[in-house]
């Protein structure tokens, strides 16, 4: 095989068929960096242990997920991998966070050694030749620090997402190299041959209400203020619904980060008092536009073609997607239509518990692409 | 300023600009609406020189 990516997938259902499964698909593939995405159906401690015994010198990465995307499909109860070989990878360096719920100096220590690993700052790496991916524990609330951090140190591009467990919201897991964490976050620096890029696509359109954020507890994700009047008053009152109404509005009319006409989605979970929990934090004095949804498969249909247009022939995609599109996906049974998309590019990805994409944002598709 | 700050950590790259912009968007900076007819409170000079340490930049009025 020639190829620069090889994605092979697996619906078994013990974790020894599923490895062999997925090492018959990987024959003859010569991999230098294995990444895969495991439902949570699929026994954490095992399917990592397993997956690196059957791939033992390969540096490898993963999590468990809320659902699971392969080439041309998106599965449930699965496994999915993708293998890069030396056309994409000429180095790549793995690190892993743990105990991220009391954060301290992790991401500094990781980006450090990344730095002495690549033997040059990561503020000086060139941002055209090397990328990185970033998974975390998407129940850990800690992907704008850790993103944040990140941004802070380095410009070259991470891109990634949180961990899901099957909406369960029990227990997330990351995999590195045959251990399995909980709490935790990994993190790898690619020095790439292949020229790559980011797609990052989010099916909304904006309106003219604004939400100016006037009271947060940020560390809680909650807004108590929008416009100076209790959050939940006033996103009924820009919805045009009644109270009682609005969190069923917040799926279709999240809000969003406005930046050089593009959005970054910030959603609404949950109404707790008067207040409203995102699923990512928002600062106060942020200005944000209330949302309306447009076509997922639409949409990402026409991100990829003009990504396409602008970048060449894409040879592999990594997709996180948020189990928010993936369950309107599913709602509207657009599941298939949304997998093939990727039918004609080796692809994988996951339903993500969030998106990780210069911060922390919710209802998108944050994509790898190489060339 | 905060022109300083971004230009020192897009380090003459053009494209980075706006990822540095947007990064400041998150941390509660909105670099485009500071503009010189903008009055420097003491909250957003402290703010930027804070995101300036995170960033290890050293603005050139920089103190400490």
């Amino acid at each position: 095989m020639t190829m620069k990516a090889c994605t092979a997938y697996s619906t078994k259902t013990t974790v020894r068929e599923i490895v062999a499964d997925i090492k018959k698909q990987m024959a003859g593939f010569d991999a230098r960096f294995i990444q895969f995405y495991a439902s949570s159906v699929v026994d954490p401690e095992k399917i990592s242990l397993e997956m690196k015994k059957a791939f033992p010198a390969v540096p490898m990465i993963g999590c468990s997920t809320a659902g699971e995307i392969v080439t041309g499909r998106m599965l449930d109860q699965s496994v999915v991998v993708m293998a890069f070989s030396d056309e994409i990878v000429e180095n790549c360096k793995i690190e892993i966070l743990t105990g991220i719920s009391q954060l301290q100096e992790q991401v500094d220590d990781a980006l450090g050694s990344f730095g002495r690993y690549y033997q040059q700052p990561m503020a000086e790496l060139n941002t055209n030749e090397y990328v990185g991916l970033v998974l975390i524990d998407g129940l850990s609330v800690q992907e704008e620090r850790i993103n944040e951090r990140i941004g802070d140190l380095t410009n070259i591009t991470f891109i990634g997402g949180s961990a899901g467990d099957d909406l369960a919201f029990q227990k997330t897991y990351i995999y590195v190299n045959g251990q399995t964490y909980t709490d935790a976050a990994v993190l790898v620096v690619i020095k790439s041959k292949a020229r790559f890029d980011v797609i990052k696509t989010q099916s909304f359109c904006g309106t003219d209400k604004i939400a100016r954020i006037t009271k947060a507890d940020e560390k809680y994700r909650k807004i108590l203020e929008i416009n100076n009047r209790p959050a939940l008053q006033e996103y009924a009152a820009l919805l045009g619904k009644n109270v009682e109404e609005t969190p069923n509005a917040f799926f279709s009319h999240p809000l969003g980060l406005e930046f050089e006409k593009d959005f970054y989605v910030r959603s609404p979970q949950k109404v707790e008092g008067d207040g409203i929990v995102f699923y990512c934090a928002i600062k106060e004095g942020m200005e944000l536009s209330l949302l309306q949804s447009t076509d997922i498969v639409t949409d990402t249909r026409q991100a990829i073609e003009t990504k396409v247009k602008e970048f060449g022939e894409i040879s592999a995609i990594v997709n996180f997607n948020c189990i928010l599109r993936t369950v309107e996906l599913k709602q509207k049974q657009q599941t298939q239509a949304y997998g093939e998309l990727f039918k004609d590019t080796p692809t994988i990805g996951f339903s993500t518990y969030g998106e990780s994409y210069i911060g922390h944002i919710n209802q998108t598709a944050t994509m790898l692409v190489f060339n | 300023m905060i022109n300083e700050l971004i230009e020192k950590k897009a380090q003459g790259n053009s494209f980075q600009v706006s990822n540095i912009k947007l990064k400041l968007i998150f941390k509660g900076i909105i670099p485009d609406k500071i503009t010189d007819e903008t009055e420097d409170t003491e909250e957003l000079i402290s703010k930027i020189y804070e995101v300036a340490d995170n960033f290890n930049i050293k603005l050139s009025n920089h103190k400490n």
